[in-house]
């Protein structure tokens, strides 16, 4: 089955030229890479259509990185659709093995893999923290559950925004199923102010836990 | 439970906001998230901003008075679930005027609720690093 790629980018420049040509040595190539550039400042545009990877490139004003994943869900043609962060890369075999998952387990709406970090700047040389990535970089979704679950919102500080989306995908019902093996690198960019904690930001996945709770109060209230 | 105690908040992992009256408590740390009753919104509110329990025993709540039995409950399953400590050399505040009306106005009794199905995801979550310089998605660790 094919698929479509969809990278919300904002000021990656530096990155994505790399999360490119992760995307494009998959061994099962993807019928079209869509690139929402979410309003950069930087170079992204020029690194984009300058990568030889043909790309369909989308630009849209600032918004957050839901709101540009969302585009990409709307753009995309193929029944399945896979994302990644505009840092971060993929392993060769990455979608041909959630591919043989969600063949062989029709009943998944998405399934994920478990991701490894990397130190940006320097080779990945498999010792990073690994575990299981629940995030954008990994999934792989039916292209109707990504259209049924609904808009990606981007919540305050741009924190959460899949915490909430996959959710309420489980909400809805939706299987989401984990592959036991590392086959995406998440980036760790040392020094950056958006390590640790910071209440500004975090504040995001506060709305996160209120819009669960208040979804949780009204289907409680249309049962009663 | 000592009445005269004055709590605070456990650590920089809890992180808290109250929405339209709403108190909602996040642990960071371990992704469980947490709402509570209307009079429990108040009474998370009054602890956090170092009013000693003592002052709040006998406050107007809802229909009654807010009793000791209760408070004592509430404050336990706030330290048993990590959110509250004990505060040393803390200096105690008055309870508002704003927090007094509104326990005096509350409906619903005492209550902190816990919920974990987000836990697996808040966990994992990259952290999106919005300055404009680094771009977004940026830092996750």
């Amino acid at each position: 089955m094919s698929y479509s790629v969809v990278i919300p980018a904002w000021n990656a420049a530096r990155t994505i030229a790399e999360t490119l040509r992760s995307v494009a040595a998959q061994s099962v190539v993807p019928a079209e890479i869509i690139v929402v550039d979410d309003g950069s400042s930087d170079e992204t545009e020029a690194t984009v259509l300058q990568s030889g990877i043909p790309v369909r490139y989308v630009r849209q004003d600032n918004a957050g990185p839901g709101s540009a994943t969302t585009r990409g869900f709307a753009l995309a043609t193929a029944p399945l659709i896979a994302t990644v962060d505009a840092d971060d890369l993929w392993l060769p075999q990455k979608v041909e093995r959630q591919l043989r998952r969600l063949d062989q387990a029709p009943q998944l709406a998405a399934v994920f893999t478990l991701w490894r970090t990397f130190r940006h700047g320097q080779p990945d040389d498999g010792t990073g923290t690994a575990g299981p990535g629940w995030s954008r970089t990994t999934m792989l979704v039916r292209r109707e559950v990504a259209l049924a679950v609904g808009p990606v919102i981007d919540p305050p500080g741009n924190r959460g925004d899949m915490v909430d989306w996959l959710g309420r995908a489980r909400e809805d019902g939706h299987q989401l199923g984990m592959i036991d093996e590392v086959l995406a690198l998440r980036r760790i960019l040392p020094g950056s102010m958006s390590y640790g904690r910071d209440p500004a930001r975090d504040r995001g996945y506060l709305e996160v836990a209120r819009m669960a709770m208040l979804r949780r109060k009204l289907k409680n209230a249309g049962q009663g | 439970m000592g009445y005269s105690t004055i709590y605070a908040v456990a650590n920089s992992d809890i992180v808290y906001e109250t929405f339209d009256g709403d108190a909602v408590v996040l642990d960071l740390a371990s992704g469980r998230y947490f709402g509570f009753s209307d009079s429990g919104s108040c009474v998370w509110e009054a602890l956090i901003a170092q009013v000693p329990p003592a002052s709040l025993v006998g406050r107007p709540c809802g229909d009654g008075l807010l009793s000791a039995a209760d408070l004592d409950a509430f404050i336990a399953r706030l330290t048993e679930y990590g959110l509250l400590l004990p505060a040393t050399d803390a200096v105690s505040t008055a309870l508002s005027p704003d927090l007094a009306q509104r326990l005096a106005a509350a409906r619903e009794a005492l209550k902190i609720d816990m919920h974990d199905e987000l836990a697996d995801l808040v966990m994992v979550d990259p952290i999106h690093d919005v300055d404009e310089p680094a771009g977004w998605p940026a830092v996750k660790q």
